[in-house]
């Protein structure tokens, strides 16, 4: 009976049932523990656009510069995404493409100072970032979605718009680089958002207003 | 008492043999998955790509849904520039960046219609001239599971393991290219693939998977097609 016994041990996983047991359980709890980190490292095209003839300050918060997103998962990976100075490309290359003459100042405060030199002043922020990696049965995607707040003064402080502008990413999930898939949706949502700034902020009624005052003042 | 593990020596080799057998006709009809394809065109104008013209393959991206899969255009744009008769192929993402933002997938012209107001936007016209696109292949579509089945079972255990049962699903390949005409500002006409297939997935010990490969039978079809379609000049 003894060799028998020791037999089905070795058959039927008696010897370490606890080890082989929990091993999948240990996996899945190290993966859901885990945070990818998502570093978001990107280049942006020129735009191909005719600029906006006016003369205009740019401030660049801190917060915009070296910004973090964390996405909180039930039940699985948190996926932090990290733009770092990507937006500041976005924004440098947008906006130097978009007016005729952009000065970067050091402070809001700075730019409405040297107001006679400028016909506005431009503060581009991020407002909110939502990240969604792929859900069993439900999408095999991962998605990004990027809200940026660009708000326009006067140099004497009045504001001219405050506009809230959207982009929307996704792509194909990857079992193996999925820290790769969620960096291209990012950069796709950070693309959208780009496209949408480039071509829709002069069609905004305020600052087709105030193009046609500046104009208007040329004349 | 000796008897048991005798009789397990003579299971394992069963299995042994079974896998040697298993995996080589497994691997021999992995490639043989049965489909269904229709490849269909409508021509609306001559559509001869001259000397120094190019064409590029761009995926429809608007609504995001039945988004087409990037490894699709790839597919098409891969078998466009070398297969029998290559046609002279513009890389997609360099031709979206060299127009940004005018090919973004949200502000992208969405027919012929928009074409002229597109091509009179400051430098458009110069850029695509310098590009040397001449025709825009749109393509739209997607590969989707529509139906599946059966059921398998697998267990392991530290001398081994293997499974029972039987899977089944069908997935539908539905892609359309539709071709602009830059330099005219219109449609140039329309090539589509419809392409199903049922995979098969016994399983005794081994799995044995009977794949039909949808996806590649529609890029295939579609760019033997499109190559028809936008000859190269002589």
């Amino acid at each position: 009976m003894g060799a028998m016994k020791k037999t089905n041990n070795r058959l039927f996983i008696r010897p370490r049932p606890s080890a082989i047991r929990t091993l999948p359980v240990l996996v899945l709890v190290a993966l859901s523990a885990c945070t990818h980190s998502v570093p978001v490292d990107t280049e942006f095209p020129e735009p191909l656009i005719a600029p906006m003839p006016v003369a205009v300050a740019v401030y660049y918060d801190e917060s915009l510069i070296d910004f973090e997103h964390t996405e909180f998962i039930e039940q699985g990976s948190d996926w932090k995404v990290k733009l770092g100075d990507a937006n500041l490309k976005m924004f440098e290359r947008l906006f130097g493409s978009m007016f005729q003459n952009l000065v970067p100042v050091a402070s809001p405060e700075a730019g409405f100072a040297e107001g006679s030199r400028f016909e506005a002043i431009i503060i581009p922020a991020i407002e909110e970032m939502q990240v969604a990696p792929p859900r069993y049965g439900e999408s095999e995607f991962f998605e990004a979605w990027i809200q940026y707040r660009v708000e326009a003064f006067h140099p004497n402080r009045e504001p001219i718009v405050n506009w809230l502008v959207s982009g929307y990413g996704r792509s194909e999930g990857s079992m193996l680089q999925p820290s790769k898939s969620l960096q291209e949706a990012t950069v796709l949502a950070m693309r959208d958002a780009a496209a949408n700034i480039v071509i829709k902020f002069r069609q905004q009624p305020r600052i087709r207003e105030w193009l046609d005052q500046q104009e208007g003042a040329d004349e | 008492m000796n008897k048991t593990p005798g009789m397990h020596s003579k299971g394992y080799g069963i299995r042994f043999g079974a896998i040697s057998v298993f995996v080589p006709v497994t691997l021999l009809l992995a490639a043989s998955g049965c489909v269904n394809s229709r490849i269909e065109q409508v021509r609306q104008g001559s559509t001869v790509l001259q000397d120094g013209e190019a064409i590029v393959i761009l995926a429809r991206r608007h609504d995001h849904a039945g988004e087409t899969e990037s490894s699709f255009t790839d597919c098409i744009e891969d078998k466009l520039a070398k297969g029998d008769s290559p046609l002279n192929v513009h890389p997609n993402k360099e031709f979206i960046d060299a127009m940004f933002p005018w090919f973004e997938p949200s502000v992208a012209p969405l027919s012929t219609d928009s074409l002229p107001q597109l091509l009179a936007h400051p430098g458009v016209r110069d850029k695509i001239e310098q590009t040397g696109v001449r025709y825009v292949v749109w393509l739209d579509g997607s590969t989707e599971r529509i139906d599946s089945g059966g059921s398998m079972t697998c267990a392991i255990s530290p001398t081994g393991g293997g499974c029972l049962g039987f899977g089944w699903w069908e997935d539908a390949s539905d892609y359309e290219a539709t071709v602009w005409d830059l330099k005219s500002s219109s449609a140039a006409g329309m090539v589509s693939a419809d392409v199903s297939g049922t995979s098969y997935m016994p399983a005794f010990v081994v799995p044995i998977p009977l794949i039909a490969r949808t996806q590649s039978a529609a890029c295939s079809g579609l760019a033997r097609q499109l190559s028809l379609f936008l000859a190269q000049a002589p």
